[in-house]
């Protein structure tokens, strides 16, 4: 299988390497840039050493990889050149896991291709498949990874990590890659060049392996949890599509407004909670409708939220947000379901005018796993005062914040009910605390779709296809509620002339039904979480 | 943020003729905070790091200034030009800000200057400090370009009011002794540096700042022949900022000089392996021809030619190190005149005439050579090779008397000047029945 993956990847390697180069290198014609791509298995590293060399510094090679200095690389020049070189590159690259050094080796064939650089010069690139083999048992692993390959030289340097057959649990590197390794480097200028020289990795062998590819957005995926469907793969390749075209733009809108839609229907978005809540507590349409949009803005905004957070820093490992984000979401869900237990029994004591019926409530599982032990990760040191990166830890803090403190808003609510028993709808906060429960939990493949985008520096099409998911849950959700209402509607108006005791008792206990199944919902859902914590 | 205001970075030029951007040298601003000091270069990747994001969601002219400013700091020590765009770009925005913002419009113009665009510069620095005359980083970057485009006697006067409006800065005097060298006052540029440096020490400079004045000092004892004086310098320098590549390169000349060829060797191949500068490579072209591995030389000079070219797409710097290669080397005489010319028409100042005698001789026009010549030694430099190459203008001539004259002063300023040029000029002064010096 590795053999395979290095295949693919040295393919994949040569059609981009051989395609006129996009970008001029980062740094200015004289950079040599690196790329080490991490993949840990349990039966060692595997590295994807990419060395990319601008004008200059290939000519500086020419000689030694030309012998016969006839002005051609022939097949056997540049075989002797590179498999001199990924060994030279080898030795200075130090592999340590549990302090203890893994030597490296050349584990597969290394290509070189020459990508014609600027003014119709060749530019050099070099990838170089090594291996370090070992045995990891189970229990948390360390691992260091040290390149002292062309240290001081200008250029980008470059180191991600990813697991296959092992969970990372914290890296101080991120899992995906900004230059789709070394291919096409950002164009704003103000934005320095990654300098990573080293990068330490804590894993732990895991139960289910998940597959790795090269690509960066598969790369996203790997890091992410729940598996990935065939469909959401179609949405995360979209963004990787390399040519854009309106046409081809629009399209893509209207698949990820379709994905959205589809996705609404799986499992986790509120809608048992919107579904018992409309059933129960004789919701309109207007409200439903509220809810289903605060499920929509408070999906894509977390989208963005964690998007930016995962791109900006390389210490946020999202599997170990994802449980957070569930806890948060069932301790509202269950604060909800509590308050309508609290009306459903007020009212219940009371003589109600109007029947109700039982409509079948569809599901109670939000799945949800992720990582195990949680520190807090800060992306930036803050020793320096005159560090403003801490801005976004503030925002960070501040979102958090607040999805911590709507229980609290939202009991305040149920506690101005007290004054206003009667009145059948609950207040604005615990309808949107529903929609926010329904979509603080960011789906992975927007997110993917999102940090693929920006991998690509095509940030503001990944903004539109994920805005454009968040409308198609919205048309679901919405769409749900409508039926909901317009079914609830029809059997009011059959049972209401009934006078079936059954019926009406069954009706008069139906909000408490509901409400304890709310909070039933929510408690597992907190429940898994803390499992997952 | 407070701080940013306060950190202001002039620009001194390095007393270098290579003249590129990469060659900046790090004065600092008089008024400058020592924050400098403590920041080592990973602190101000950092530092970079943090303010890049922090513009990108908040671009205020303080972030943007501050950005900028790290970034000329950064392209002192790493010489990547690259470096320089990117503070360009950082001033223009923070200039699209607030067109009136004093630290973004003083950035602006310094940038301009790292960038070679010394008319621009000078005009920017000029509106500022007649805004404010007293402004010493408007100051600084006026009197740099001044001389940079040949105003000698403007230059003078910045300078002057430089130093009236911070007397005894390191900032102040190091480029007063730069004008004086430029001048032929050796003894004012010899105890204005030192003046220089143990201002410099005194108030603490750590990393390059210090480095750069030992480097400046350096350059001095080099051009006039002290070679051991001029490692030592070099030396110091790299205890204070190892990898600091001008240091590096001036090294590997003082031992050059000396006769110390591996040595120059090595120490040009580090230089080179930082940045890959023309004179750089042409220089260690020279010493592998002379040390008879002519392939490698072949290998430099052929790197050489590959900057040219892609200096010439990115329109970058290079223009006079490139001249003075295809000049000293009889390669491709006309383009070297080409570039010169090009110059000598918004940069007159002594390098420039020089640059464009020593072109106008190897296409074989001697009396505008010998104009040209003239210019460059009207200001009394003391320079070696701008007298080597009178020298030989003039016994092209047939002028003998004038020759031997500039002959025996360019050996005597500097008797290993050049490991290729020096015993050229040795040849000719013999040839001219000359005592050699």
């Amino acid at each position: 299988v590795k053999r395979a993956l290095f295949a693919i990847a040295l393919t994949v390697g040569a059609l981009v390497g051989s395609a006129p180069r996009a970008s001029a290198h980062p740094l200015g014609n004289f950079t040599v840039n690196q790329f080490s791509g991490l993949h840990v298995t349990p039966g060692g590293v595997t590295v994807d050493l990419v060395t990319d060399m601008a004008e200059i510094p290939t000519y500086q090679r020419r000689s030694a990889i030309d012998a016969n200095h006839d002005g051609q690389v022939d097949e056997a020049e540049a075989s002797a050149w590179r498999d001199q070189q990924c060994l030279a590159l080898a030795r200075d690259i130090t592999i340590e896991v549990d302090d203890r050094a893994l030597s490296p080796v050349v584990a597969a064939e290394a290509s070189l291709t020459f990508p014609p650089g600027q003014g119709g010069l060749p530019t050099l690139r070099l990838e170089c498949p090594l291996h370090a083999a070992a045995a990891f048992g189970s229990g948390t692993h360390e691992l260091q990874y040290r390149n002292a390959d062309f240290a001081g030289r200008l250029g980008w340097r470059e180191i991600v990590a990813v697991g296959e057959g092992v969970t990372i649990t914290a890296s101080d590197v991120p899992a995906l890659d900004v230059t789709d390794r070394l291919t096409r480097y950002p164009k704003d200028l103000l934005r320095s060049p990654l300098a990573q020289d080293s990068a330490s990795v804590r894993f732990e062998p895991a139960a289910g392996a998940q597959p790795a590819t090269p690509s960066p957005v598969r790369a996203a995926t790997g890091a992410l949890p729940r598996g990935v469907d065939r469909l959401t793969r179609g949405f995360t390749d979209l963004v990787a599509e390399r040519h854009l075209t309106l046409l081809f733009g629009l399209t893509a809108f209207g698949i990820a407004l379709a994905l959205g839609a589809v996705h609404a229907l799986a499992p986790g978005h509120g809608k048992t909670v919107m579904a018992a809540y409309i059933v129960g507590e004789r919701g309109t349409l207007r409200e439903a409708a509220l809810i289903g949009l605060a499920v929509t803005v408070t999906h894509t905004a977390g989208v963005l939220t964690l998007g930016v957070l995962l791109s900006t820093s390389t210490a946020i490992a999202p599997e170990r947000l994802y449980p957070w984000f569930g806890l948060t979401s069932g301790l509202l869900v269950v604060g909800v379901g509590l308050t309508l237990i609290r009306r459903a029994l007020r009212v219940c004591r009371r003589p109600r005018p109007a029947p109700y019926v039982a409509f079948p409530v569809p599901e109670a599982q939000l799945a949800m796993t992720g990582g195990r032990d949680h520190d807090h990760p800060h992306p930036h040191d803050q020793r320096h005062p005159h560090d403003h990166a801490h801005a976004h830890d503030h925002d960070h803090a501040h979102d958090d914040g607040h999805a911590h403190a709507h229980p609290h808003a939202h009991a305040h609510g149920g506690r101005a009910h007290r004054h206003a028993p009667i009145d059948p709808s609950l207040g604005w906060r615990s309808l949107l605390a529903v929609g926010f429960a329904g979509g603080l939990v960011p789906n992975p493949s927007a997110l993917v779709v999102l940090l693929g985008a920006i991998a690509l520096g095509r940030t503001w099409f990944g903004l539109v296809l994920v805005v454009a998911y968040g409308v198609g849950m919205a048309v679901t959700l919405t769409g749900a509620g409508l039926l909901l209402v317009r079914a609830r509607g029809f059997f009011d108006r059959r049972l209401g002339r009934r006078t079936d005791r059954g019926v009406v008792r069954f009706s008069r206990s139906l909000p408490l039904l509901t409400s304890t199944v709310i909070t039933v919902a929510g408690t597992i859902l907190a429940a898994r979480a803390l499992a997952a914590l | 943020v407070a701080t940013a205001g306060v950190i202001a970075i002039s620009y001194v030029r390095a007393a270098d003729r290579g003249g590129t951007a990469a060659e900046e040298a790090p004065g600092r601003s008089v008024t400058a905070l020592q924050v400098s000091a403590e920041v080592d270069r990973r602190e101000l990747d950092r530092l970079i790091r943090a303010y890049e994001a922090e513009v990108r969601t908040q671009p205020t002219v303080t972030g943007l200034t501050f950005l900028g400013q790290m970034y000329v700091q950064r392209g002192r020590t790493t010489g990547d030009v690259q470096t320089y765009l990117q503070a360009a770009a950082a001033a223009d925005q923070a200039v699209a800000l607030a067109p009136r913002d004093r630290a973004a419009r003083t950035l602006a113009a310094g940038v301009r200057y790292t960038t070679h665009d010394f008319g621009t510069a000078a005009m920017a620095a000029r509106s500022l400090v007649a805004e404010q005359p007293d402004d010493q980083g408007a100051l600084a970057v006026l009197g740099d370009a001044q001389l940079e485009l040949g105003d000698y006697a403007g230059a003078g006067a910045t300078y002057g009011r430089l130093l009236q409006a911070a007397p005894d800065a390191a900032a102040a005097l190091v480029r007063q002794a730069r004008l004086a060298f430029l001048q032929g006052r050796l003894p004012d540029a010899d105890q204005l540096a030192a003046q220089a440096k143990a201002q410099a020490l005194a108030s603490a400079f750590g990393d390059t700042g210090l480095a750069y004045y030992s480097v400046f000092e350096g350059q001095l004892d080099l051009d006039r022949g002290l070679y051991a004086d001029a490692a030592q310098q070099f030396d110091q320098a790299l205890g204070e900022s190892p990898g600091y590549y001008t240091a590096i390169a001036g090294l590997a000349r003082a031992r050059a000089a000396q006769g110390r060829t591996a040595e120059a060797i090595d120490l040009y191949e580090q230089a080179v392996a930082i940045v890959p500068q023309p004179d750089y490579l042409s220089a260690l072209g020279d010493l592998y021809r002379l040390d008879g591995q002519a392939e490698r030389a072949d290998e430099e000079y052929g790197t050489v030619e590959v900057i040219a070219e892609l200096a010439a797409i990115n329109r970058q710097v290079y223009n006079r190190q490139l001249a003075m290669y295809y000049a000293d080397h009889d390669l491709r005489v006309d383009e070297a005149l080409r570039l010169t010319t090009a110059e000598l028409a918004v940069r007159k100042d002594v390098y420039g005439y020089d640059a464009q005698a020593w072109a106008l001789f190897k296409n074989g026009r001697l009396q505008e050579a010998r104009a040209a010549a003239e210019r460059a030694l009207a200001q009394g430099t003391p320079d070696a090779k701008i007298w080597y190459h009178a020298g030989l203008i003039d016994q092209a001539l047939g002028d003998a008397d004038r020759a031997r004259v500039e002959l025996r002063r360019a050996l005597t300023i500097s008797p290993r000047f050049d490991p290729l040029q020096a015993p050229r000029a040795r040849g000719a002064l013999a040839a001219l029945g000359g005592a050699v010096p």
